[in-house]
């Protein structure tokens, strides 16, 4: 697993820090990759973008897994309720944040949920790229559904995959996901797979955050983050 | 700051507390001078993977090569009375200085996007939805009546096609300029626009020409209290609405939260005194 954020040039000329947040970690629960875009007109939306990758983490301790036949509804819940605890002191509309991620349990199990912008996207072999979540049909540039907004549980996209050997996971905010190229999909995961993921850690991570600060977009302005999680065989490793 | 930091690309936090699949490929890494800021992409684009003939894949062949679109829709009264007191001329070089500002508007944050639908002898789109500067304005002609439902249909449709406006877009913005009464059912198409996901949200202008445009209705297309019907009576204040709309609009493109109406007061423009 690999990613970077940086902040966008909205954010930098504003003096204001980078509000998209993104984790990736290992544990008893298997391998787990946030990406999380505090809504940047809130004031507190940083910390909630932190909160809720902490939130995730937290709840994935504390539930049984797919695997065990578990609903990842309980799991959607967990999130909600500790993103609220974690951030008690705050009034939760301040701290709005979307959020997504990708749970890979210890037996191959993908567990993917989503709310709010940006985008998740799986490719299989060469079998092209499913893209999970995204904005909502209705909505325009920075609008989008958020932890810290009303919404309700169905407003979550949850999916549960089975085992696969040769997966790759991209999680991406929508400074990112807005932009790419909707046919070109498999070329942007192919980027990120043949060219970033070979690199040394430290060289890619510059590399990456030299990359998402140069992006080839006209007058983009928002913070951008990647989170990438490729699975292979062990005898490929 | 994200909140992961290099150290964690280089080893997760629990890396090591169970044996996953998952892990950080080994293969010889393809390796990359590090990009000079700027010139990334050309460096780029140039280059192989060694030992391969394939091109390697660059950012910008994956990403949209165009800024996220601010569109905005001109909905232009084009009836035979329009023709009156060179009202249609005034129209249309107030429409064409409009497009050379919003040509020539150095947006920070979007590309201003125009498109022209008319309505007269038919609804028409008379100028499909493109980059401001990529408009070559053509004159509008002054003939038929006045099918306004017609046009509010055209434009709804335009705004709900996501491959014309695509979600990455930021609110539109719908201008309404009529001289007289609708001739066709208006109202049930006005109450879609207003009742749609999408072109429900645009942001909205009206402007009626004369003493024969009808304020009711006009008034019912903006479907908010607090905005304004301007009215013209001379070709100056057509002149100065669409002065005031461009203002607007390129105030909305160049505001770090461009999905948030910039409703300049047109007496806030110097020679504004006409409204």
């Amino acid at each position: 697993m690999f990613g970077a954020s940086v902040t966008g040039p909205r954010h930098q000329s504003q003096g204001q820090p980078n509000q998209d947040a993104w984790l990736k970690v290992q544990g008893r629960f298997g391998s787990l990759a946030v990406v999380c875009d505090g809504l940047g007109s809130r004031s507190a939306s940083s910390l909630g973008a932190n909160g809720a990758c902490q939130a995730v983490r937290q709840a994935v301790t504390r539930w049984p897994g797919a695997a065990t036949g578990a609903a990842p509804a309980d799991l959607i819940r967990l999130v909600e309720v500790l993103w609220r605890f974690i951030l008690s002191s705050h009034h939760a509309d301040d701290c709005a944040t979307t959020c997504q991620f990708a749970l890979r349990e210890t037996n191959g199990t993908l567990v993917i949920a989503g709310l709010g912008d940006g985008a998740l996207l799986i490719r299989e072999n060469s079998d092209g790229v499913k893209c999970y979540g995204g904005r909502s049909g209705a909505d325009f540039a920075n609008e989008t559904l958020a932890l810290g907004i009303p919404h309700k549980l169905r407003d979550w996209w949850v999916e549960v995959l089975p085992p696969h050997p040769h997966r790759s996971v991209v999680i991406a905010s929508d400074g990112v996901a807005d932009d790419l190229r909707p046919d070109r999909l498999d070329g942007f995961i192919g980027w990120l797979t043949e060219e970033m993921a070979p690199l040394p850690a430290h060289q890619r991570w510059r590399r990456l955050q030299t990359e998402l600060r140069h992006w080839p977009v006209p007058h983009h302005t928002d913070d951008k983050t990647l989170a990438v999680m490729i699975e292979m065989e062990m005898d490929e490793q | 700051m994200g909140w992961a930091s290099y150290q964690e690309d280089i080893e997760s936090r629990f890396f090591g507390a169970i044996s996953t699949k998952i892990t950080q490929t080994v293969i010889a890494p393809k390796r990359l001078p590090e990009p000079m800021p700027g010139t990334h992409n050309a460096q780029h684009k140039s280059q192989s993977a060694p030992g391969t003939e394939e091109p390697m894949i660059t950012l910008s062949e994956v990403t949209i090569a165009a800024a996220r679109p601010l569109p905005v829709i001109l909905l232009a009264d084009v009836s035979g009375s329009m023709a009156a007191e060179g009202n249609i001329d005034t129209l249309n070089v107030a429409v064409s200085e409009m497009i050379a500002a919003f040509a020539e508007t150095d947006a920070a944050q979007a590309e201003i996007q125009l498109a022209v639908i008319t309505f007269g002898a038919e609804a028409r789109v008379h100028q499909s939805l493109v980059p401001a500067s990529k408009v070559t304005w053509k004159p509008m002609q002054a003939i038929g009546r006045t099918p306004l439902g017609a046009a509010l249909e055209l434009a709804t449709n335009m705004i709900e096609d996501r491959d014309q406006v695509p979600g990455r877009a930021y609110r539109p913005t719908i201008v309404l300029v009529s001289d007289g009464k609708p001739n066709d059912a208006w109202q049930a198409p006005l109450e879609r626009l207003l009742g749609s996901e999408r072109a429900g949200k645009a942001q909205r202008f009206a402007l009626g020409i004369g003493a024969d445009a009808d304020l009711n209705m006009l008034a019912a297309f903006l479907a908010d209290t607090e905005a304004r019907v301007l009215e013209a009576h001379e070709s100056r204040q057509i002149k100065n609405f669409f002065r005031w709309v461009t203002m607007s609009v390129s105030q909305r493109s160049c505001s770090v939260t461009p999905n948030q109406s910039v409703m300049i007061a047109p007496e806030e423009l110097d020679d504004f005194d006409d409204f």
